[in-house]
């Protein structure tokens, strides 16, 4: 497989990625709509429900511009401008790396706006004797760690992809040896 | 094998992959409603109608896992046969790639459930709708059942990150036997 096929299918799965965001961003947004009218019945802040469908908005636009208007650069950037010798080692750090970062812009497109929203409610409800204030804490927790990894894939997660190119290869290895065994 | 072969074999463990998490998660479910108001005609119903669902889902699951070679020439064709064949070490990498994807994007949902049940097991009345604390939440089925099968899901995300190494030599076992045997079938006929 060449360079050009290889940037051809980087840029095919983050179009991908980014139609999917589109999608689940509808999916979660017209619901929503349908219970703006009653949002000041829910004991919340009226404008709470705007704020966390303005981050939901402002999150999925800028990664769609990012994956669909800077897709040739990420793509260029995935398949890297090393020399391997050996073709394999090289498409499959490229496919990893791709599984990487789509993988990772997911993370952070599930984990920001959960983190928004669950630093918003803790700002808010902080100071009153609700039950409902001990749920910020863990979400917060979970949220910065889900953040923290979506960064990390985001970037390529070179080592994770090291580790697993090596195995792979080690993999195939151990089989050639165990082929003659098997048949 | 062939590349259509490879690509309709992945594409077949990875909805099996699906269908066995939604199996552990229909399974699981009735446990978790045990401690709702619901009268217990309706909950003996959902229990039977669940336990169907459960298995009809574990043996798609199995057929697409580990029984998928009719499937597979189904939808590939008979014209499939003539592509030449891939080196072996494609295969290897090829599901080792879609089992790393798939794990990636399970361990989301996961870490996501395990932060759920974790704190209401020390800390108590996170949970909604729950009022217990301590050996009482432990013990309390819907948290057995949660917890059980927030800790099910993560294994099976952190072995598929892992490459599924058991099953992707399985399966290269069960390729390399069957093409052995049709090379010494097809020795004998001549």
């Amino acid at each position: 497989m060449n360079k050009n096929e290889l940037n051809v299918i980087a840029r095919i799965v983050l179009v991908g990625v980014g139609l999917y965001v589109v999608i689940q961003t509808f999916l979660t947004i017209l619901p929503s709509i349908a219970v703006l009218p009653f949002a000041k019945d829910s004991g919340q802040p009226g404008y709470m429900i705007f704020i966390i469908l303005g981050i939901y908005v402002i999150i999925s636009a800028a990664t769609v511009y990012f994956l669909f208007r800077c897709a040739n650069s990420i793509s260029a950037k995935i398949i890297g401008n090393e020399q391997v010798d050996d073709a394999q080692v090289s498409w499959l750090s490229v496919a990893f790396r791709l599984i990487c970062v789509s993988a990772g812009v997911l993370f952070l497109y599930w984990s920001v706006p959960s983190l928004v929203s669950s630093v918003f409610m803790y700002m808010i409800y902080k100071n009153q004797q609700y039950a409902y204030v001990m749920y910020p804490r863990p979400d917060i927790a979970r949220d910065i760690i889900m953040l923290a990894l979506g960064i990390y894939f985001a970037f390529g997660a070179p080592g994770f992809v090291r580790w697993q190119v090596k195995r792979t290869l080690k993999q195939c290895s151990k089989f050639e040896e165990q082929k003659a065994s098997w048949c | 094998m062939t590349r259509p072969h490879l690509i309709a074999k992945l594409i077949l463990a990875a909805i099996g992959i699906r269908l066995f998490m939604w199996f552990i998660s229909i399974a699981s479910s009735p446990f978790i409603r045990l401690e709702t108001r619901y009268p217990h005609e309706f909950l003996s119903m959902s229990f039977i109608i669940t336990f169907a669902e459960s298995l009809v889902l574990l043996a798609a699951s199995m057929i697409f896992l580990f029984r998928s070679d009719g499937l597979m020439r189904m939808i590939v064709g008979p014209d499939a046969d003539r592509c030449p064949k891939i080196d072996v070490c494609w295969v290897i990498a090829s599901f080792r790639i879609m089992f790393c994807l798939s794990g990636l994007l399970m361990i989301y949902s996961c870490i996501m459930s395990l932060f759920y049940y974790i704190p209401t097991i020390f800390k108590g009345p996170i949970l909604p709708y729950t009022t217990l604390q301590g050996q009482e939440a432990l013990l309390s089925p819907k948290l057995l059942a949660g917890g059980f099968k927030s800790i099910v899901d993560c294994v099976i995300a952190i072995y598929l990150i892992f490459g599924a190494p058991h099953y992707i030599r399985w399966q290269l076992r069960k390729m390399l036997v069957k093409e052995s045997n049709q090379i010494s079938g097809v020795g004998k006929h001549e």
